[in-house]
């Protein structure tokens, strides 16, 4: 069980054992914004204020859309998604969190939880439950499971509560010398993104290494398709034809015999996950293919999907000098 | 409530904002293809243009020229060239006007590339309303109570949560701890003037006892308005950042 003295109204510093002392005294929750002002300034807490009082708010300003009712766990269930790895590169930990805003007061919201590892192909190869109480912070090392090394996979978190918080888990990526964090993508929306990287002269030459970790989270497989274009005249969205142009010399004097883009299609199976070398696997032999003066970029999208059956891609740098991860998704 | 960072919202200008590091120790691009949230079930040709400020110390201190692209293009912005000559007073952010011709939503990163190493993170860029603060916005989940689940102390990662505001108004935060069996812990009320970013060190407000148990923590952030907060980690051995990344909403639906 919570308790905490949160605070409530932010510009009148009004905590939640405040206004329950006020309301003691005042009755009805418009005599009490009368006399504390409570949520009669930026209108940030009225929600909370009908949450714990009920009734009618006093108006403010263009204030006109009433507020709903409120409460800390709601019926229903959660599934969320995220990659893991464990071996010689990073090994992962993951958090969620079972808190509830100290404003909303004293709260139940304790919920059983099952936590399942997927492998690379998408196969269930590790299952437990959990409970986790009120404010518990749950949390899994890879480093000290038994899990096959090296390891990528998804990891999947079902909580008994219908309504996300701190309970969407993030994923700590770490080695001896650093750590890098980013969060659970149960579905991205995105079916088709492109990495935000210029892959130019300074950044091949330069000190990082970029990896991928591409996911299904879905009940049938994708097939992704990964192009690399050069970015100032290359060919993003157009058809790609994997053949070598023609070397006709009138071509090649035009400028237009270099291919612009070059494309590999891969399926992946339901809870799988890709995990990609992507200098290796995609932009050096595409830089072979499309020339290194002009910056290569690269798109991973699934064009017979729309937004509803999204792959989730995470993105991963390894600084190579100091062995320091970091990482995002897209 | 008008709250405006720069001039009133006008036709389909959305505003996106993120934690700068240190200018003087990091190069920030943001490469965007905005074409991507284009194809179906838009198909519409769109065109885009971008703004990018930097905010510090509650003042705009640079900017770059308006840059756009249709929707088979790329823009790729560098704030160094907007920076010469000028310097942060304060921890700052950047503040991205985006014009898009047929309301499709975009979403970029900025690089953060460290000047000396090059050590590269990327950061989402987070959308926020800009223009008002919709009060009533909190009705389907708590804008303005955002958590991070997990931080776990090593001896290579120091962790603070930055925070800003990107309002004309000040704002006032407390941001608090979770410990599985030590309860909460609190920094208290810190307040955040206008257009500034904040940034509050883990070590600082987290007692010693929590951060040495080998407990996790997760943390929370509340204050009156919609937030916008990161959490940076931070490389103990070389003061590198290693990653930022948004904080959660708690949803009530």
């Amino acid at each position: 069980m919570q308790t905490g003295e949160g605070t409530i109204c932010f510009c009148y510093r009004k905590s939640l054992a405040d206004l329950k002392a006020g309301m003691q005294e005042h009755v009805t929750l418009e005599r009490l914004q009368e006399v504390m002002r409570v949520g009669l300034a930026c209108g940030g807490c009225r929600a909370m204020l009908h949450h714990h009082f009920g009734g009618s708010l006093a108006q403010i300003n263009d204030f006109s859309v009433e507020m709903g009712t409120t409460s800390c766990a709601k019926p229903g269930s959660r599934v969320m998604k995220g990659f893991i790895a464990s071996g010689s590169l990073m090994e992962s930990h993951i958090f969620s969190c079972n808190a509830v805003p100290l404003q909303l007061g004293e709260c139940d919201a304790g919920t059983d939880a099952e936590f399942v590892i997927y492998n690379h192909a998408g196969k269930p190869i590790l299952a437990r439950k959990y409970r986790i109480e009120t404010g518990e912070t749950f949390h899994f090392d890879t480093a000290l499971s038994r899990l096959p090394r090296p390891f990528y996979g998804m990891v999947t978190l079902s909580i008994s509560r219908g309504n996300l918080g701190p309970s969407r888990f993030n994923v700590s990526w770490y080695r001896d010398e650093s750590s890098t964090s980013t969060h659970e993508n149960a579905s991205t929306g995105r079916p088709d993104v492109i990495l935000p990287i210029a892959f130019d002269q300074r950044f091949l030459n330069g000190p990082n290494t970029v990896y991928l970790a591409v996911q299904n989270p879905h009940a049938r497989a994708i097939d992704l398709h990964f192009r690399v274009f050069r970015m100032n005249d290359g060919n993003l969205y157009g058809d790609v034809h994997n053949k070598r142009p023609s070397k006709s010399s009138l071509k090649r004097l035009l400028g237009i015999s270099r291919r612009s883009a070059i494309e590999w299609q891969r399926r992946l199976p339901s809870m799988g996950t890709f995990w990609i070398p992507v200098h290796e696997e995609f932009i050096l032999p595409a830089s072979k293919e499309l020339g290194t003066d002009d910056a290569l970029a690269l798109r991973i999208y699934s064009p017979e999907d729309n937004m509803h059956m999204a792959p989730s891609t995470y993105f991963f740098f390894h600084h190579k000098p100091t062995n320091i991860l970091s990482c995002n998704h897209l | 409530m008008n709250a405006s960072p720069s001039s009133p919202a006008q036709g389909n200008k959305v505003f996106y904002t993120g934690v700068l590091p240190p200018i003087k120790d990091y190069i920030t691009e943001a490469l965007i293809f905005p074409g991507t949230n284009a194809r179906e079930p838009y198909e519409k040709q769109a065109r885009f243009s971008f703004v990018f400020r930097v905010i510090s110390g509650g003042r705009e201190i640079a900017r770059t020229a308006p840059q756009s692209c249709d929707e088979k293009g790329h823009v790729r912005i560098n704030i160094d060239a907007c920076m010469k000559g000028k310097s942060e007073t304060a921890p700052s952010f950047a503040l991205v006007e985006v014009e898009s011709s047929a309301d499709i939503p975009v979403s970029f990163y900025f690089a953060h590339i460290h000047r000396n190493t090059g050590i590269y993170y990327p950061a989402p860029a987070m959308m926020f309303m800009g223009d008002i603060i919709y009060p009533h916005i909190h009705a389907q989940q708590l804008e303005n109570a955002l958590f991070w689940p997990g931080v776990y102390y090593t001896s290579n990662t120091e962790f603070q949560l930055a925070v800003i505001n990107p309002y004309e108004v000040p704002m006032s935060i407390e941001a608090s701890g979770w410990h599985n069996t030590k309860g909460t812990c609190s920094s208290g009320m810190i307040r955040i003037s206008p257009q500034e970013c904040k940034w509050l060190p883990l070590d600082i407000w987290v007692p010693k006892s929590w951060r040495d148990d080998g407990q996790p923590i997760s943390v929370s952030v509340a204050a009156q308005f919609k937030l916008v907060a990161e959490m940076v980690l931070i490389n103990r051995s070389n003061g590198v950042i290693t990653s930022t990344d948004h904080l959660h909403t708690y949803h009530l639906h």
